[in-house]
C-alpha cells in the first residue's frame, strides 16, 4: 500500500485561488533545435494575432480580481517569437502596474537566442526568471542538442551566458544540466559552470537526467532510470560547490502545473491544454479562447485533471496525466478535428477546432 | 462542495468533490470563493511572498 502524502495546505490554497492566474505560453511550437531527446513535434506557425488578442483581452478582464499574474512562455522554442513575447508582456506590465498587481514571467528556452538585448527588454517587462539547458560540455551538447542544419549550439549559447553574467540586469538563469547513463560530459560541464559563473548569486544549477517522453526518437537513446537518478544529482552536485543547486532537496509534494485550476496552457492555435509534456494527448485538450479573451471550455475534459483534490492525494496532484483516464476522452486524434460541440459555451465562430 | 475524510490519517484533511471545480469563462474558479477556500485550505490563506510560485513546466516530476 503506498504511502499517503498530501501538499501543505498552503500550496492547496494557492492552487486554488481564483486571485492567481498562471497562463503558460506557447508563442510558437517550432524550434530552430533538433535535440535527440525531444517529445515535441515542432509544428510549425506561430501564435495567430487573435490568439494573441484574446490573451491581452483575458488578462485586461482578470485584473480586478487578481493578486499576481505569472506568464511562463514555453514552446518549441519561444525566442524564435521574441515579438510576441514582447507585446503580451509588455502589455501585462502596464496593466500590473496601473492595477497593484503582482507580475512575474519567466521564459524556458534553449539559450541560443537570448542575447543581452533581448534579456534587457523582457526584464523591463518582469520577465526575470530563465530556464536554459545545457546537456554536457561541448562535444556532446553539440549532439545532444545541434540546430535544425546539424550544427552545434553550444559555443552561442554560452557566449549568451557569460555576456549576461556581465551585465548588470536583474535575472535569475536556472541552467537546467541533463545527465544521461554516460555522466563524464555531465561532470566536464558542472566544473565549466562553477568556474564560469560561481561567483553570480544570479545562476542557479538544475541537474535532470534526461527522459524519453516519446517524440521522433524514441526507444532510441539510453536514459538513467529514475531511481538512480538521485544519487547521480548529489554526486554532480558536489562538482558545484560555488553554484545552488535548485533542485538538491526537491518539493515533497508538489502541485504539477496541470493539476492547478488556476493555470492553464494557450497553444499557438488558442487551444487550452493542461500538460506540457504530453501535447498530443487527446487527453489534453480542454478547451479554446477566443480574440475576445473568453475560454470556452470542456468541463468534461477538464475535471479529470482535478481529480487529486478528492483526497489531496499527492502523487495525482504531482502528475495527474498518470491517473487521467484515457477512456473518457474524444474520439478526435490529435492532427484531427475537435467538434465543435465538445466546447461547451464556444464564442468562435468557427464551427471547428483544427488540431494541427 | 466540501465532504470530511475520515480516513485521511492524522491530519484529517478535507476534500474537494473535483466534479465540481468550475471554470467561468475568465478562468476564475467558480464557487470556490474566499470563505470556502479558506474552509478546505485549513484556513491558510496564499502567503503574501507569491512571486515565488514557479510554473517551469518543463521542470515538473516526469522529467525528474
Amino acid at each position: 500500500m503506498s504511502k499517503l502524502t498530501s501538499p501543505s495546505r498552503t500550496d492547496l490554497s494557492e492552487a486554488l485561488s481564483s486571485k492567481i492566474l498562471e497562463l503558460i505560453l506557447l508563442p510558437t511550437e517550432e524550434c530552430n533545435f533538433r535535440c535527440i531527446y525531444c517529445y515535441e513535434d515542432h509544428v510549425p506557425g506561430r501564435m495567430s494575432n487573435a490568439t494573441v488578442a484574446g490573451i491581452k483581452r483575458l488578462i485586461e478582464r482578470r485584473m480586478d480580481d487578481l493578486q499576481f499574474l505569472r506568464l511562463s512562455w514555453f514552446g518549441g522554442e519561444p525566442l524564435i517569437a521574441a515579438d510576441i513575447l514582447f507585446e503580451i508582456g509588455e502589455f501585462a506590465n502596464k496593466q500590473c502596474d496601473a492595477r497593484g498587481v503582482i507580475l512575474a514571467g519567466d521564459v524556458t528556452t534553449n539559450g541560443f537566442m537570448l542575447a543581452p538585448a533581448t534579456m534587457s527588454r523582457l526584464v523591463a517587462a518582469k520577465h526575470q526568471q530563465f530556464f536554459v539547458s545545457l546537456a554536457g560540455a561541448r562535444e556532446v551538447h553539440d549532439r545532444l542538442r545541434p540546430l535544425v542544419s546539424g550544427k552545434g549550439t553550444f559555443d552561442r549559447i554560452w557566449r549568451n551566458l557569460t555576456e549576461l553574467r556581465d551585465s548588470s540586469l536583474d535575472f535569475t538563469i536556472d541552467l537546467r544540466l541533463h545527465f544521461g547513463p554516460d555522466i563524464i560530459p555531465c561532470e566536464a560541464l558542472c566544473r565549466e559552470v562553477n568556474d564560469a559563473f560561481g561567483d553570480d548569486g544570479r545562476f542557479t544549477v538544475s541537474l535532470q537526467r534526461i527522459a524519453d517522453l516519446g517524440g521522433a526518437n524514441t526507444g532510441t537513446f539510453d536514459t538513467v532510470a529514475p531511481e538512480d537518478a538521485r544519487a547521480i544529482v548529489w554526486h554532480l552536485a558536489s562538482l558545484l560547490p560555488d553554484v545552488q543547486v535548485s533542485n538538491l532537496y526537491p518539493k515533497k509534494h508538489p502541485i504539477c502545473c496541470a493539476a492547478r485550476p488556476n493555470n492553464m496552457i494557450i497553444r499557438t492555435d488558442g487551444r487550452l491544454s493542461r500538460c506540457a509534456c504530453q501535447l498530443n494527448d487527446r487527453r489534453n485538450f480542454v478547451g479554446s479562447i477566443d480574440a475576445d479573451g473568453h475560454l470556452a471550455l470542456d468541463q468534461k475534459q477538464l475535471n479529470p485533471w482535478f481529480k487529486g483534490y478528492n483526497s489531496f492525494d499527492g502523487n495525482m496532484l504531482a502528475c495527474p496525466v498518470n491517473t487521467v483516464p484515457r477512456e473518457a476522452w474524444p474520439e478526435a486524434a490529435p492532427t484531427g478535428l475537435i467538434p465543435v460541440e465538445r466546447l461547451v459555451g464556444q464564442r468562435s465562430t468557427s464551427t471547428v477546432v483544427r488540431a494541427s | 462542495m466540501t465532504n470530511q475524510k475520515s480516513d485521511q490519517g492524522k491530519d484529517n484533511k478535507v476534500g474537494i468533490d473535483s466534479d465540481k471545480i468550475e471554470l467561468d469563462d475568465a478562468g476564475r474558479i467558480k464557487e470556490l470563493n474566499d470563505e470556502q477556500l479558506e474552509k478546505v485550505a485549513g484556513g491558510m490563506r496564499p502567503r503574501g511572498d507569491i512571486c515565488r510560485i514557479q510554473t517551469d513546466p518543463k521542470g515538473c516530476s516526469m522529467n525528474m
